[in-house]
C-alpha cells in the first residue's frame, strides 16, 4: 500500500487508512490492525505499519557518480527510495553531472544523490523488462519466464538456466544478443 | 448481430449519463470501456469534468498517489471498479478464486482499491463478461466490501454487456433495471449468479444515439487508442 510507504518516508509509526473495513485483506495482514478512532469516537479506523524497505533498487536511465539519477517516466519511486534503508541506483548510463532540470527536460523524474547510495553501471538492466524512453520489453523471453512458472520443476530449470546459470551481467546480454558489441 | 453497436458502446454509453458537469471522475488499469464512457461524457453533457484515467497523456495525475489523496481528501466524486468475481452485495473479488488458502487462481490484487471503493464518492462497477461465474452469490474473496464502502460512497450502478443493475442502499442489494437491447430479459436474469431481483419498471436499456455513436467511433476512439490500442484494434469502438 502506497500510504504504508510514505508513512515510511516520513518516517512514521504507522498510518490512519479509510476503507478497507470489511476486506479478507485485514484477516491475512498482520500490519493492519482495526482500532477505536482516537478522535471519532465509538467508530473503527484501520491503522497500517509503515514501510521501510532494506533495499530498494531503481534501473535509471542516467546517473552521476554521486547518486543524483533520470527515472524513465513520472513516477513514485523518490517516495520509495526516502522510505528504503539502502539505494541502489543501477544506471544505463553514468554521466559526469545529472541534475533535476535534465529530468524535467525529458519529462522523466528526478532521483537526488541525497535519496542514494549507491550507483552501478548497468546497460539493460531491466532487461528483459522494458525500459520506457530506452528500450521495449522482450516478449519472447518474458514469456518463456511466465511458461516456465507455471509448475516447480520448470521454473527451478529456467532459473538454473537463465539466472544462476549465467556468470555475470555481461554473460547475460551476450547470451540475449545484446553484448556491447553486437547492439545495433 | 442484431445490433448496430457493440456491447462495449452500450456499457460506455450507460456509464457516460451517469458523469455529472464539473464532477472528478475516473477509472484504473484494464478499464477501456469506462475510460470511454468518460470521454464521451467529456465530450457531450460533461465538458468540465475533470478526468483521470490512469495511463492516458493528458488525464493523467502528477503520480498514481495522487488519485488516493484525492479521493482520502474526499474530492473524488466517481470511480469505476471491476473484479473478478462481483457479488450482489457489491463486493468485489480482485484477489483469488477458490479457497483463500489454497487458491485454484490468484490475480493481481487490489492496488488500493478497499480505500478507493470507501472514499470514492460513488462507484460504477463494470463486468465485461455476463456470466454467472463472475457475477456471483458471494465471491471467494471481499476484497473490497460494498457495504462498508456505503460508509461514505459506495456502488450505484453495475454495467454488463447485457444489462444494468443499480445497487439498494437499503437492501445492500442489486436490482436490474434494464436490459440491453435485442436480448431476452429470461437469459439475462439466468445468467446472473444469484436470484436476481428486477425492477417493477425494467425496460430496455437506452440505445447509444447516432450522435453517441459517431463520438464513440471517432474522437473517443482515439484517444482510447492511446492507452488501449489492442482494445480499440479489436473493433470494440466502431472499425477504421
Amino acid at each position: 500500500m502506497l500510504s504504508m510507504v510514505h508513512a515510511g518516508a516520513m518516517g512514521l509509526p504507522f498510518i490512519g487508512l479509510w476503507g478497507l473495513l470489511g476486506s479478507d485483506l485485514l484477516r491475512q495482514r498482520r500490519d493492519f490492525k482495526v482500532v477505536e478512532d482516537p478522535f471519532r469516537p465509538g467508530r473503527q479506523v484501520v491503522v497500517a505499519e509503515s514501510i521501510r524497505p532494506d533495499v530498494a533498487v531503481f534501473q535509471a536511465l542516467r546517473a552521476d557518480p554521486e547518486g543524483n539519477a533520470v527515472l524513465a517516466g513520472k513516477q513514485e519511486s523518490p517516495v520509495i527510495a526516502q522510505a528504503s534503508k539502502r539505494v541502489v541506483v543501477t544506471a544505463e548510463e553514468v554521466v559526469d553531472r545529472v541534475t533535476a532540470v535534465d529530468a524535467a527536460a525529458g519529462r522523466h523524474t528526478f532521483l537526488p544523490a541525497a535519496d542514494a547510495d549507491i550507483v552501478v553501471h548497468v546497460p539493460f538492466g531491466a532487461h528483459p523488462g522494458a525500459l520506457p524512453a530506452a528500450y521495449e520489453r522482450a516478449d519472447a523471453q518474458c514469456r518463456a519466464y511466465v511458461e516456465a512458472s507455471q509448475d516447480e520443476a520448470t521454473f527451478a530449470a529456467y532459473l538454473e538456466r537463465s539466472v544462476f546459470g549465467v556468470p555475470s551481467h555481461a554473460a547475460y546480454l551476450e547470451r540475449v544478443g545484446l553484448a556491447a558489441g553486437a547492439r545495433a | 448481430m442484431s445490433a448496430a453497436y457493440s456491447p462495449a458502446e452500450q456499457m460506455a454509453v450507460v456509464l457516460a449519463h451517469d458523469v455529472r458537469d464539473w464532477e472528478t471522475v475516473g477509472c484504473g488499469t484494464h478499464s477501456p470501456v469506462p475510460a470511454a464512457g468518460l470521454l464521451l461524457a467529456l465530450h457531450t453533457h460533461a465538458p468540465h469534468a475533470t478526468l483521470i484515467i490512469d495511463g492516458h497523456p493528458e488525464h493523467s495525475l502528477a503520480t498514481p498517489s495522487d488519485l488516493h489523496f484525492i479521493a482520502q481528501r474526499g474530492e473524488l466524486d466517481l470511480y469505476h471498479f471491476s473484479g473478478i468475481q462481483i457479488d450482489r452485495h457489491g463486493n468485489l473479488n480482485m484477489t483469488l478464486l477458490g479457497d483463500p488458502a489454497n487458491p485454484k487462481l490468484r490475480v493481481p490484487g487490489a492496488h488500493g482499491a478497499p480505500v478507493l471503493y470507501y472514499t470514492a464518492g460513488r462507484s460504477n462497477l463494470f463486468r465485461m463478461e455476463h456470466t454467472r461465474r463472475s457475477l456471483v452469490e458471494r465471491v471467494d474473496y471481499v476484497t473490497c466490501s460494498g457495504v462498508e464502502a456505503c460508509e461514505h460512497g459506495g456502488p450505484k450502478l453495475l454495467v454488463t454487456p447485457n444489462a444494468v443493475l443499480r445497487f439498494d442502499r437499503e437492501r445492500a442489494d442489486f436490482v436490474l433495471i434494464s436490459f440491453h437491447g435485442g436480448l431476452d430479459l429470461d437469459q439475462v436474469c439466468a445468467n446472473i449468479g444469484w436470484e436476481v431481483r428486477v425492477a417493477p419498471d425494467v425496460r430496455e436499456t437506452e440505445p447509444p444515439s447516432p450522435a453517441e455513436l459517431r463520438l464513440l467511433r471517432t474522437s473517443v476512439r482515439e484517444q482510447v487508442a492511446l492507452v488501449y490500442p489492442d482494445f480499440v484494434r479489436q473493433g470494440h469502438l466502431g472499425t477504421s
